[in-house]
C-alpha cells in the first residue's frame, strides 16, 4: 500500500458534486467540551489549507472565537479509503475580513450557490444553501484512525 | 437524566460507526472512531473502541471526561443527531464481550449522555433538544420527513 502524502488524503477531502462527501469537524471550547457535527462543504483551498463553508455553524462558532483547535475525519462515504485525522488552526473567513482570510472569502463566498448540495435527501440539506462564512483551517498534522496504526504521524513527502 | 432516545435515533448510532471529539482543558482536540455503539439505557451508550485508539485517548478523558458524538458513514447524512456525555467507565472483560459479542482486544467505553442536539443545517442547527420528550422528538422527526421509509 502506498504511503499517504497529504496530497492524496486532501483530494479525499474535496467536495463531490452529486456524490455528496461529509467531514465531521471537531471543535472545543477553551475549557475542553468538544462538539462534533458533519460538513459536506470541505475542500483543499492550496498547500495545507482546508476550507469549510458555514452555512449554519452554530456552537462551531462559539467554539472557534475562543480556541483555534480544530480536527476533521472523512465520515461519508469512504471512510475506509481515508482513515486520518487532520488537526489544524482555523479561523472564519468572512465579508471584510482582511487579508488572507479576505481573499479566501471573495473565493469561496458563493460556494453554496455554485454547488448546491441535490444530492441530500429531501428534509436534511439546508433550505439556503448560502455561505455566511468560511472556516479557513491551517492543517497542522495528519494521524491515522485506522485501529492498527491510530494516532501515527502520516509522514511527509 | 434521561435521553429523549427515538427508535430512529438509536438505529442510526448503533447501525453506523461513530466519530468521538475528546478535548483536554486548554482546547487541544482529537477524533476517535467506535467501530459499534450500543446503547446501555436510555442514560448510557457503550461504545467499542480499538485498543491502540483508546490507548491514545484514554489520557484526554482522564483529563477531561466531556465527549461529543456523532455517528458517520450514511448515519452523517442522515441521522443529525449530536450526543454529548461524560466518559463514565470502562466495561468488564465479561460485560463487554455481552454488549460486543467478537470485540478481540477492543475496549467497551461507557458514556453518561447529558445533551442531545439536531445537527441538521439550516434553523435546526444546533436545537438543543435533551429536553424535550421521546414523543416531542418523533413528532419532530416526522415533521422533517425523517420517519418516511426511504429516510430510515
Amino acid at each position: 500500500m502506498p504511503v499517504p502524502t497529504p496530497d492524496t488524503i486532501y483530494e479525499q477531502i474535496r467536495e463531490v458534486k452529486d456524490g455528496g462527501k461529509l467531514v465531521m469537524l471537531a471543535t472545543a471550547s477553551l475549557e475542553g467540551k468538544p462538539n462534533i457535527a458533519p460538513m459536506r462543504f470541505a475542500r483543499r483551498a492550496r498547500g495545507d489549507v482546508l476550507v469549510i463553508a458555514d452555512m449554519y455553524f452554530c456552537k462551531t462558532r462559539v467554539n472557534l472565537k475562543e480556541n483555534p483547535n480544530v480536527a476533521l475525519s472523512v465520515a461519508f462515504p469512504q471512510r475506509a479509503e481515508c482513515p486520518y485525522v487532520v488537526h489544524g488552526q482555523g479561523h472564519l473567513a468572512e465579508k471584510g475580513s482582511p487579508g488572507r482570510l479576505g481573499e479566501l472569502w471573495d473565493q469561496w463566498r458563493d460556494w453554496g450557490e455554485r454547488n448546491p448540495p441535490t444530492e441530500v435527501p429531501q428534509g436534511f440539506g439546508p433550505p439556503n444553501p448560502s455561505c455566511r462564512a468560511v472556516l479557513v483551517i491551517d492543517a497542522e498534522d495528519i494521524t491515522s484512525s485506522e485501529a492498527s496504526s491510530f494516532g501515527e504521524q502520516v509522514t511527509r513527502t | 437524566m434521561t435521553i429523549p432516545l427515538t427508535e430512529r435515533l438509536r438505529h442510526w448510532y448503533e447501525k453506523c460507526e461513530v466519530h468521538f471529539a475528546v478535548a483536554r482543558p486548554g482546547g487541544a482536540l482529537d477524533i476517535g472512531l467506535a467501530s459499534r455503539a450500543r446503547f446501555l439505557s436510555d442514560r448510557e451508550l457503550g461504545l467499542e473502541v480499538p485498543r491502540l485508539a483508546w490507548l491514545r485517548l484514554r489520557s484526554y478523558l482522564e483529563a477531561n471526561p466531556w465527549v461529543a458524538l456523532h455517528p458517520g458513514e450514511l448515519g452523517a447524512v442522515k441521522a443529525p443527531y449530536q450526543l454529548k456525555g461524560v466518559y463514565t467507565r470502562a466495561l468488564e472483560e465479561g460485560e463487554r464481550d455481552t454488549v460486543f459479542p467478537g470485540a478481540g482486544d477492543a475496549v467497551g467505553v461507557v458514556i453518561g449522555l447529558r445533551e442531545l442536539y439536531i445537527t441538521k443545517p439550516g434553523p435546526e442547527a444546533g436545537l438543543r433538544v435533551d429536553h424535550w420528550t421521546q414523543e416531542d422528538l418523533t413528532r419532530f422527526e416526522g415533521e422533517l420527513g425523517w420517519l418516511r421509509e426511504e429516510n430510515w
